[in-house]
């Protein structure tokens, strides 16, 4: 029997259980409204997040359950060194090509319902927007003026030099 | 329905904390001709890695592969790759902060997939930025996984206070170290060839030619204590806090208990010198140059079975969740079942005799009388890396995340970078003979050679480095 979700504009998307499961939330109140479930209200969604959210939930519903375990367990040590995960798949990454205020959607909608595999891989992509630039191009990236005091950014640059020697 | 509150990231669950006391490696060791210029060396410590197997096309199709592997999967490469196409995409995009806009929980969180060198700078980006990158958990993730580094913790004193950005920042310091020879000392005390050494933060155990197991204090570097017991040379030995075992050329195990130091009992069935040993709470371990190996039971100490295939003398072997892995002078590195008894793998690719061997359970490096030392992914078979640099036999080595040790019969003693694979510090004014074992911890390199000697290669002279594992 399908689940129904509810965005906040009201539009409906019709999912099966597998699918709405891989939302720890989801699976959660399925479990406790057994076979009579309502349509379920998810108010702080917009109908394109929740689309991309069952677009994801959908390709990884029959993922071995370790596969939604913690990233450390995911990557093990040895793949998470230098910011890098070699596990993302190439449909994953494809899946996370999106522009910056719907990647940070996605991540908001897979905190709130739990869904730790689209956490993590919503995560490493902004991790990856700041790695192995210089902190102009950051700020250029995310748009963040300067607001330090004069000199304090020198001052916290000298007190992190030790961790950017070779 | 109620949302659930903001989800926190969890705690990395420690695997790699080891508790002082507990020594989680062991390593591998061969016993070598003997040179010609010393006639008084008995003819069974002699260990034939002149088993030379004629492997060459094995050997081009494992070069082969590594070529293969190279174009795949640089992922250096890769993460360029999806980089630029988020770049291009982010800069085309609106430019919003979203570190800012996110909750601290989950803008925190996002710093754990981010390295150490890119933290340095998200501190230096604003206010807010400054603000998350002081995150202690952030910290603990670069210490633990960006990094691998290992922690000790003491039971005096809860995780919960350490300041993880101290720790890189003293880790960090410690590890530049690493890129010069550092002081050396040496230990005397044995008569003959040191053929084994393991050590933890209490002490350091080395067996000898001399038929003897020394205890030396590591702070004072006195020998605290000799065991004569074996009657031929000491090959081999593994210790944790509970028990030691160690093996000999007069063909027998001997288990021992490590707070007497009495021996609790001694393993009868191999027919030639035992070794190597290795064990866990369940099994020992131990291969012969009868080219066997055998597995015990470690409670009963009942021999349990007998695992054959190998054509040469079993060098060394490790042991790892009931898997084996063993090197033998046949050429072959092979991984068994340890409750099958059956061979499930062979690794083909050196081109003469294997001296030694580590496992970790994902990762095998083996090193050989080819000169060479060969890093192998145990689920594939694949050799994904070959060193090369010794100019003799690699005898002995010890890997962890990111590196490895190694010593040679060329006498010395060198540092090899596990990811590029690069030797990044060669010790070769330590030993006037052949390295026989090597053992290290983060501050120190311990390494013991047919020249009677023990030498201690102190990386952390006046530095404290007591909650470095």
């Amino acid at each position: 029997m399908p689940i129904i979700l509810q965005a906040y504009d009201d539009k409906e998307f019709k999912v099966d259980k597998q699918t709405a499961e891989r939302s720890l939330v989801l699976k959660s109140m399925i479990e406790r409204a057994g076979d009579s479930i309502a349509p379920i209200p998810l108010p702080k969604l917009s109908s394109l997040v929740l689309e991309k959210v069952i677009m994801f939930c959908k390709h990884h519903k029959a993922d071995q359950v370790d596969k939604s375990k913690d990233y450390e367990d995911i990557l093990g040590p040895r793949k998470m060194r230098n910011g890098l995960i070699r596990d993302m798949d190439e449909w994953d990454k494809e899946f996370i090509k999106v522009d910056k205020d719907l990647l940070m959607d996605i991540v908001m909608a897979a905190n709130f319902l739990d869904i730790k595999n689209l956490l993590d891989i919503g995560c490493l992509a902004i991790a990856y927007m700041l790695t192995g630039k210089t902190p102009e191009e950051i700020r250029a990236t995310f748009g963040i003026p300067k607001d330090f005091a004069p000199g304090e950014e020198e001052r916290i640059e000298q007190e992190h030099a030790w961790a950017l020697r070779p | 329905m109620t949302p659930p509150p903001p989800r926190v990231p969890p705690a990395p669950a420690f695997p790699h904390t080891t508790t002082s006391g507990e020594s989680s490696l062991h390593h591998s060791f061969v016993i070598a001709p003997i040179p010609e210029s010393n006639p008084s060396h008995s003819p069974d410590d002699v260990t034939s890695l002149s088993f030379n197997t004629q492997l060459t096309n094995t050997s081009m199709e494992c070069v082969a592969d590594l070529s293969q592997e190279s174009m795949l999967s640089p992922f250096e490469t890769e993460r360029a790759k999806l980089s630029d196409q988020l770049y291009t995409l982010l800069l085309d995009g609106p430019r919003i902060d979203i570190l800012a806009k996110l909750p601290y929980e989950i803008a925190t969180y996002v710093l754990h997939f981010v390295d150490l060198a890119s933290l340095a700078k998200v501190a230096v980006i604003s206010k807010t930025w400054n603000l998350l990158s002081m995150d202690n958990e952030v910290w603990k993730n670069v210490y633990l996984y960006q990094q691998a580094w290992k922690i000790r913790i003491p039971i005096s004193q809860p995780q919960t206070t350490f300041n993880w950005k101290q720790l890189c920042h003293d880790r960090k310091a410690l590890e530049a170290r690493w890129r010069t020879i550092p002081v050396q000392t040496k230990l005397k005390g044995h008569d003959d060839s040191v053929y084994c050494i393991q050590f933890d933060n209490d002490k350091i155990v080395t067996g000898s030619r001399d038929h003897t197991i020394k205890f030396w204090d590591p702070k004072t570097l006195e020998c605290t204590d000799t065991l004569k017991v074996h009657t031929r040379s000491v090959l081999c030995l593994q210790f944790n806090e509970k028990m030691m075992v160690s093996g000999s050329s007069d063909n027998t195990i001997i288990v021992w208990d490590m707070e007497t130091h009495q021996p609790i009992s001694r393993l009868y069935g191999h027919t030639a010198g035992v070794l190597d040993v290795c064990f866990d709470d369940q099994y020992i371990i131990s291969c012969s140059k009868d080219t066997s190996i055998k597995v015990w039971d470690v409670r009963t100490m009942a021999l349990l079975k007998t695992m054959t295939g190998h054509r040469g003398p079993v060098n060394a072997v490790q042991l790892h969740q009931g898997k084996v892995v063993s090197a033998s002078g046949d050429g072959l590195v092979k991984l068994w079942d340890v409750a099958s008894g059956l061979c499930i793998r062979d690794f083909i690719g050196h081109e003469r005799g294997l001296a030694c061997v580590q496992f970790d359970g994902e990762t095998i490096v083996s090193g050989s009388n080819d000169k060479t030392i060969r890093i192998w992914d145990a689920a594939t078979g694949r050799c994904t890396k070959i060193l090369t640099g010794h100019e003799n036999l690699v005898r002995t080595l010890h890997f962890d995340q990111n590196r490895i040790v190694s010593g040679s019969y060329d006498y010395t003693v060198k540092v090899w970078d596990m990811t590029t694979g690069k030797c990044t510090l060669d010790l070769n004014n330590g030993h006037v003979s052949w390295v026989f074992d090597v053992q290290f911890s983060s501050s120190r390199i311990i390494s013991t050679s047919q020249d009677q000697n023990i030498v201690v290669w102190d990386f952390a002279k006046d530095m404290d480095t007591s909650l470095f594992a």
